[in-house]
């Protein structure tokens, strides 16, 4: 059967929340399931009435690992994930921001959340590799300028919980009167600013941290700080998110130092202290033996080309999809593989591909690739991950300051490939070798249970950790096993990741699964009463799952929903928000 | 069932008669777990009204305007009115809670669907409809209009089905019905 392509703002959103929660990214999916809702005349009007004439904001709050606290213990990030429909109207109005760029487009010095535009589908934002590497390059380029200078990193502390309300709707309004925004489009930003302070822990001061409009909200509060700095303060002035880079010599740094620390308490914002980790100095010398951390790879084999294979393979040969599985379990790979089945059926699809087919260029090209290559690809990597990691982590633990936290993203990223790479054997004694840096604690958990198939220390890490362990797990065809005895509410959340997915959960019999919404969601799908539960959002996707004799949850994280949805890999995703450095290759 | 959106909807029935008003809630009660089912949640509520008093028209202006806010979109559904306006002058009597019943529901999107048996006190000229359109578009026309989009030129349409009833099986019964739909918003 024919099926209708999705629309531009439908892919931008199941992008971007696929990257931020498995929560929202499944809510989205049963949102979008309806034909009716594909449509961007529906984002545009429909959902966005639905939000503009609700009565109750409707936020899940979900435990994200932050990081780990000095004495030991794990700091989560509370995010507040919006209900599908708020998630599509929010693409709406992001997408429409984008069309007014003199109001919403970032300032040359911001390089976060820049908004996409015309017909990319990869997200919301333009991917936050782009950003990273544009922030490198700027930096770059002021360190050319004063070669005896120094590059000092700060950091806003808790920088969306710290913006009031009041704030963000005088920032939001002038923006939108600058750029002229339609009044529907206007009203729309003021409701998801009010519902957030609505919905905002009472120790915040409004805005949420976890819908996508928080990001644009962000950009726009400090839009006149940021203008105002970097021509103002005597060393170069760069953001991301509240991540601020200077670059001048000692005593541009120490006046900037101040007027930053000055401007940013006026408007309500504390940087962190001078002796928190958060805070460095290097020189411009020191710096620059890293100018090239963010460039792509320039191998010929190398993760992207094996994800676009992959993708390519799967994409033109869906039947082929189990065979390929197979070979990659039978040699210990862990890739999931996304069917595409539904999408190969869109008649927008089969037109463009009927023109693509009777290019030679093309058809060699689709040739070249098939279970064998990829498993070569797949092996090679393999090889050569395992060794660089081994060789990094070694180098890394004799090296402190600037030195050492170069190499952290590069281990980063070389691990989270390795859980989807890396034998049970090999992964088991990675994450011994992980384990002796604390900075990546997260990845040693995560390849530990993976290797193990045990998720007691993944548990309490939050629901991203969960489903960075769940993905490879379930792609790797294992059982999960906890000796946990009691749950809490982290450890009860991050289980039920675990059960969205699919996986078996070997577990004690005080265990019950039955606790709570979320998990009974997880476990059974929908019923009427989880129809009318007082959670606002399970209630929302509960009735958009409907009643069903199985969940449908693990049939639709398989199903890939357009052919321009990222293969979403969770053990890399995931780690996003925990570190900038993340695509570091 | 799948793919349902929820919908949490207040419904008032409002109703001069108090066996209509308790038969209507009794329908509307086994009707609840199927619409359930299907993710529509209808919160009813079923109050006397007298379209003739204005003090009962305020209590049902009232509890329209509590039953949701923001307001969201109106529909106002008037059913089998003809037999009771058209006696005694009582259309002409009810003018002023009908406009103002239609005035305060009339926020951007609100429509009001008239239903009434297709019989000449409702669709001659002269009759109901006639005078509903007629001061819709001479005293209520900045809030209020006869909706004519698509293909319906008309100013309201009349449908005929027939049904089996349940006491007379072996019989088809006909029901005629004629349906006029206003607009409300505001209209310069």
């Amino acid at each position: 059967m024919k099926t209708i392509r999705p629309g531009i703002i439908s892919v931008r959103a199941v992008n971007q929340y696929r990257r931020r929660d498995v929560l929202s990214y499944l809510g989205l999916r049963y949102y979008l399931a309806n034909s009716a809702t594909l449509t961007d005349d529906w984002a545009r009007l429909v959902a966005s009435d639905l939000l503009l004439t609700r009565t109750d904001p409707i936020y899940f709050g979900a435990y994200h690992f932050k990081e780990c606290k000095e004495c030991g213990g794990v700091e989560h990030r509370a995010m507040s994930l919006p209900g599908p429909n708020e998630a599509l109207a929010e693409a709406a109005l992001l997408d429409e921001c984008s069309n007014y760029p003199i109001a919403f487009d970032n300032p040359p010095c911001v390089f976060s959340y820049r908004l996409n535009k015309g017909e990319n589908r990869s997200g919301v934002f333009r991917h936050y590799i782009e950003g990273l590497q544009d922030r490198q390059r700027a930096i770059a380029k002021a360190c050319d300028d004063r070669p005896n200078g120094i590059v000092l990193y700060t950091d806003l502390k808790r920088f969306y919980p710290s913006i009031s309300t009041d704030v963000a709707l005088n920032a939001w309004r002038k923006q939108a009167g600058v750029g002229g925004l339609p009044t529907r489009f206007r009203d729309l930003g003021e409701k998801i600013i009010f519902d957030h302070s609505r919905a905002c822990n009472p120790n915040d001061k409004g805005i949420l941290t976890g819908p996508m409009f928080s990001h644009l909200v962000g950009n726009l509060v400090l839009r006149e700080l940021d203008e105002k700095l970097s021509k103002c303060l005597p060393a170069r002035y760069f953001r991301y998110v509240d991540d601020i880079t200077l670059v001048g010599d000692e005593g541009e740094m120490l006046q900037s130092l101040s007027t930053l620390k000055d401007c940013f308490n006026d408007m309500g914002f504390s940087l962190h202290d001078d002796a928190s980790q958060k805070n460095f100095k290097v020189s411009v010398s020191e710096w620059l033996k890293g100018r090239d951390d963010f460039l792509k790879s320039r191998r010929p084999i190398s993760w992207p080309t094996l994800i676009g294979d992959l993708k390519k393979f799967l994409f033109f040969k869906p039947e082929k999809r189990e065979e390929l599985q197979n070979a990659f379990r039978a040699e210990g790979v862990r890739i999931p593989m996304r069917d595409y089945s539904n999408v190969v059926c869109e008649r927008d699809f089969r037109e463009r591909i009927r023109a693509f087919v009777q290019n030679p260029w093309f058809t060699r090209k689709i040739r070249g690739v098939s279970i064998a290559s990829l498993l070569s690809q797949a092996m090679w990597l393999r090889n050569t991950y395992e060794m660089e990691f081994s060789n990094l982590a070694e180098t890394t633990n004799a090296l402190q300051g600037y030195s050492r936290k170069r190499n952290i993203p590069k281990l980063r990223y070389r691990a989270s490939r390795l859980i989807y790479l890396a034998t049970d054997d090999v992964l088991a004694s990675l994450c011994l070798v992980a384990r002796e840096l604390p900075e990546l604690h997260f990845h040693s958990h995560v390849m530990k249970a993976v290797a193990s198939g045990n998720i007691d220390d993944v548990l309490p890490l939050g629901t991203n950790a969960a489903q960075a362990t769940a993905q490879p797990l379930k792609a790797a065809g294992r059982r999960c096993t906890t000796s946990i005895q009691e749950l809490s509410e982290k450890t009860e959340q991050a289980l039920s990741v675990f059960l969205l997915n699919g996986l078996t959960v070997d577990r004690s019999a005080n265990i019950s699964i039955g606790t709570s919404d979320l998990m009974r969601f997880a476990v059974s799908g929908s019923d009427i009463s989880l129809m009318k539960s007082a959670e606002q959002f399970i209630r929302e996707i509960a009735c958009l799952h409907g009643l069903t004799e199985h969940p449908r949850h693990s049939e639709i994280l398989d199903a890939a929903f357009d052919k321009d949805e990222d293969m979403a890999l969770d053990a890399i995703d995931q780690l996003q928000g925990e570190s900038s450095g993340a695509g570091i290759y | 069932m799948l793919f349902t959106h929820l919908l949490t909807r207040p419904l008032i029935g409002a109703e001069i008669s108090k066996p209509a008003r308790k038969y209507a809630a009794e329908m509307l009660a086994e009707l609840h777990p199927f619409w359930e089912q299907q993710a529509v949640f209808v919160r009813d509520d079923f109050i006397y009204w007298d379209v003739l008093d204005k003090l009962a028209n305020a209590d049902l202006i009232t509890r329209m305007s509590r039953a949701v806010s923001p307001p969201a979109k109106r529909i106002l559904v008037v059913a089998n009115f003809n037999g009771f306006l058209e006696q005694d002058n009582r259309r002409s009597k009810a003018e002023r809670q009908l406009e103002e019943l239609f005035r305060h529901a009339s926020t951007d999107g609100a429509i009001v669907v008239w239903i009434e048996p297709h019989m000449n006190k409702a669709t001659t000229s002269g009759g109901l409809f006639s005078g509903i359109i007629k001061w819709v578009k001479e005293g209520w026309s900045r809030f209020a209009r006869v909706n004519t989009e698509g293909e319906v030129s008309d100013p309201f349409l009349t449908s005929e089905c027939r049904f089996q009833s349940p006491l007379t099986p072996s019989q088809l019964h006909a029901v005629r019905l004629s349906v006029l739909r206003l607009d409300l918003g505001r209209y310069k």
